[in-house]
């Protein structure tokens, strides 16, 4: 079978999408490959084809214990059964169990925590791999929006495996990024297959408004001015809650929120309810999004500023995924630029908790590779670190172990000093592309170094768009009302033995 | 007062009466199993609550507790920074009490350890059937946990019969307990549900949809779970279906206990004494005394005569009577008696609190 005859059997596709093809062509020839295509472009798919042509493992290190889940349920729709998510919510039964059989699956979705397990290293050694995938790639990179300390140790994990042939996938990635991935995974002379980050069908809009209660009185009219789905992403919970409220309170329907703060099982039945169209509007906190496969999302609205460029890109990249024309709407007010700053400057340890968790680092007995979860406790509660903080501290302790004391230090604070600045440094790039008189499109393509290809007339606000035209000329979307039966009775009789029986019941 | 979480803290205040901490209150809400709270759930009876609200975090309490200081609802007490409630508190926690009463069949001592694998399993495997009698097999898991899953599978595969036929039994068990519940309740549980036509509601689009509170919402809910377990440990018989979801997780006091209770336990069946036990086990003999206390709860026919005579154990029973708090010193100071430990105290009321 060739490609084109596997995407249609196995996928159900008649067509690539831009991007898929060269990927999966430059693996199948056995190129190490750096792919950076658009969020919402079938990424997955670069992966997942070549998978049925190898016929040996394909191992997906991903950074999200959510979008690994989702992903894996996907395949698992397709009807793929070999597949499983090694993390760390697995009891040590299941662990041990899904170790063993390891070699009896087609995709094996691993968090980057699970590879300093010596156990699994050794037992993935022992594996024919026939790709290894980086997914989120960027994350390796300092420079990177979303930087993870545990994916810098992703090179030296890929020379203990022997050098898989690899896959390095990122929606959005810089040039300075896209040097910094190759570099980290030890990557010689890949084969780039950078596809343009732009996606033509979504136009851009950012809106001024002059206070905090006009931005809410242009949301509601905004929400109300288009039938199909839409995200609304805020940068705190407790802003995505009482938006919700309000909405809801103005008579908005078939509207809730998201965010990381609510359990497991009412976030999932959130996340479900939207794609099943049950609710047309979710507000939330960028923990949503990743690995929602949802391809009818109209509109989404940034009641906050993002934390960056790149940021921005992965959030709107969720709308228009069927390729029917979109919008991204950002809703800007004097002084919003407040908030991202301080929620980057939250990311990081300041000098002085980099000083003197070191100085009390050094001081421990047991050395940094033996800490017990209560000198963990003690050690952050003394030092007021978040746990962000904390694990970028002691990441960057093990790896200039060598070094003396001082030394260390030292280091640390020029790596917080750096990232700082560069944090600063993305928001006011963004901020200037708020502001910017020329077309939005052009200025965005310029920031990742792409030229522009293809033009569509409904482009940005600068180019003339108009936003109540643009939403009044959406595509129309049926969401489908459930409405429930009218008694609990005939209700449980349709969820567990079927509409014609219920029927039956009802005229009986 | 805001919502019913803060109903609950104002009760659980009252029924602590300025003898623990909020944090104890924390520990049983949260179902800690250490000997502590096992003893203190017994000693002011709060069975029913314990571990209700697994999720909950240190700060909601915190925050909590701050609101209803501020509305005047609690005062501190300036010995040891615990609380009490002010007349107001008492009054309003009457009201609220008589209006949304906790369901009768919460009993959290009980089923706090099979209520989330009850449901996980039940609502995954009501799902999985909703949509395979409607011919459609492929559907996102409403529960993402791997444990789960993996029972739904292994349950359809040995279960051979007609999935027809499995969603009709579960169909007729349901509702048989559902009718012996009040309205609300079974609505509550019936729009949690996920099936082929529409995904289950959150707590909060519930209590939006029933203009009641979120919160007043899972109560309703538990108790309704906490009746079904209840009704299936007693005639599994006549529940066949529901039972198969839930007889390999163990629900018997023995589990209950916490770990390093068993093994004490099993000493003590070895004809061991706590002093012996103490020494092999390398454990302070406070501890061991801890687990004993632990044992004297949770099973009622656990013999406390070998660590007392009669005689002493009469005296500790009277003495308890007398003194109206809950407190050991108390007791003490009645039965003034050098001989008497706290230890054989604690064991009396232990015993005592089976009377009530």
């Amino acid at each position: 079978m060739n490609i084109e005859e596997i995407l249609v059997k196995q996928f159900g596709y008649n067509m690539f999408r831009p991007g898929q093809k060269e990927v999966i062509e430059s693996l199948l020839e056995g190129n190490h490959t750096l792919a950076m295509l658009p969020t919402g472009s079938g990424k997955s798919l670069c992966y997942q084809l070549p998978a049925y042509v190898l016929n040996k493992a394909v191992i997906i290190v991903s950074p999200l214990l959510s979008l690994m889940q989702d992903q894996a349920e996907q395949l698992k729709m397709r009807g793929e059964k070999s597949v499983i998510t090694l993390n760390s919510f697995l009891t040590s039964v299941q662990k041990r169990e899904a170790i063993e059989r390891l070699d009896s699956y087609r995709f094996i979705y691993l968090s980057p925590e699970m590879l300093a397990i010596p156990r699994i290293i050794e037992r993935l050694q022992k594996l024919e791999i026939g790709l290894f995938v980086i997914d989120e790639a960027h994350c390796i990179s300092q420079w990177g929006y979303d930087f993870r300390t545990d994916y810098l140790n992703l090179g030296n994990i890929r020379s203990k495996l022997n050098n898989p042939l690899t896959l390095a996938l990122t929606a959005t990635a810089t040039k300075t990024v896209q040097a910094d991935i190759k570099e980290k995974l030890k990557l010689k002379k890949p084969k780039e297959v950078i596809t343009s980050v732009d996606r033509s069908n979504i136009a851009y809009i950012v809106e001024e408004l002059s206070s905090y209660t006009e931005k809410l009185a242009r949301l509601k009219e905004l929400v109300n001015s288009f039938d199909g789905s839409g995200i609304i992403y805020f940068s705190s919970k407790k802003a995505a809650e009482s938006v919700t409220n309000f909405l809801q309170e103005n008579g908005v329907k078939d509207i809730d929120y998201y965010h990381g703060g609510m359990e497991q099982e009412q976030r999932m039945l959130i996340q479900q309810q939207f794609l099943h169209g049950q609710l047309r509007i979710i507000c939330a906190t960028s923990a949503f999004g990743m690995g929602v496969n949802k391809n009818n999302v109209r509109v989404v609205i940034h009641f906050h500023l993002p934390g960056g460029m790149e940021a921005y890109l992965q959030e709107i990249g969720r709308a228009g995924r069927d390729g029917k024309q979109s919008a991204a709407i950002l809703l800007y007010c004097d002084g919003d630029e407040g908030l991202p700053l301080h929620l980057a400057e939250q990311q990081l340890p300041t000098l002085y908790q980099i000083e003197e968790t070191c100085a009390s680092l050094h001081k421990l007995e047991v050395g940094i590779w033996n800490i017990e979860p209560r000198q963990e406790i003690e050690l952050r509660e003394m030092h007021a670190l978040t746990d962000v903080q904390w694990r970028w501290i002691t990441h960057f302790v093990k790896e200039f172990e060598r070094e003396d004391p001082f030394m260390i230090t030292k280091k640390l604070k020029k790596i917080a000093n750096e990232r700082r600045f560069e944090n600063q440094n993305k928001l006011e790039r963004f901020f200037r592309w708020v502001s910017v008189s020329g077309c939005r499109r052009v200025n965005i393509l310029s920031y990742f170094d792409v030229a522009m290809t293809e033009k569509n007339q409904t482009c940005c606000d600068r180019c003339k768009v108009v936003t109540d035209e643009l939403l009044a000329s959406l595509p129309h979307d049926d969401l489908i009302v459930k409405e429930l039966k009218k008694t609990w009775k005939q209700e449980l009789a349709a969820i567990l033995i079927g509409e014609a029986k219920t029927n039956e019941e009802q005229t009986s | 007062m805001q919502n019913y979480f803060e109903m609950i803290v104002l009760y659980c205040i009252r029924i602590f009466n300025g003898e623990r901490s909020v944090y104890a209150i924390l520990h049983m809400l949260k179902g800690k199993k250490s000997s502590q709270t096992i003893q203190d759930i017994h000693l002011f009876g709060l069975t029913n609550l314990l571990g209700t609200l697994p999720d909950i975090s240190r700060r909601q309490l915190e925050i909590t507790v701050d609101n209803l200081l501020q509305s005047g609802l609690l005062i501190t007490l300036p010995q040891n920074g615990y609380y009490l409630l002010t007349s107001n508190g008492q009054e309003l926690l009457q009201q609220h009490l008589k209006k949304y009463p906790f369901p009768e069949t919460l009993n959290g001592f009980r089923f706090q350890n099979r209520t989330q694998s009850y449901w996980s399993r039940l609502s995954l495997l009501i799902q999985t059937i909703s949509h395979i009698i409607h011919k459609q097999n492929r559907f996102y898991p409403i529960q993402r946990d791997f444990q789960t899953q993996t029972w739904v599978k292994r349950y359809l595969a040995q279960n051979r019969q007609s999935r027809v036929e499995i969603g009709r039994h579960l169909f007729d068990e349901l509702s048989t307990l559902l009718e012996k519940r009040p309205e609300k309740e079974r609505d509550v549980f019936v729009k949690r549900l996920t099936g082929i036509h529409r995904i289950g509601r959150t707590y909060s689009q519930i209590a939006k949809e029933l203009h009641d509170d979120e919160w007043y919402m899972r109560y309703l809910f538990l108790g309704t779970i906490h009746f079904m377990l209840q009704q299936i440990d007693d005639s599994s018989v006549q529940y066949p279906y529901l039972y198969s979801i839930i007889k390999d997780v163990q629900g018997n006091s023995h589990t209950q206990l916490t770990n390093s209770t068993q093994r004490t336990l099993k000493y003590l069946y070895d004809g061991k004494s706590l002093e012996e036990i103490a020494f092999i086990r390398r454990l302070k003999r406070s501890t061991i005394e801890d687990h004993i206390v632990e044992l004297a709860y949770s099973d009622p026919r656990f013999n406390i005569s070998r660590f007392m005579s009669p005689k002493i154990e009469e005296a500790i029973r009277i003495a308890a009577k007398t003194s109206r708090t809950k407190q050991l010193r108390a007791v003490k100071e009645i039965v003034a008696n050098d001989e008497i430990s706290y230890f054989q105290i604690r064991l009396v009321l232990a015993k005592a609190g089976d009377d009530k």
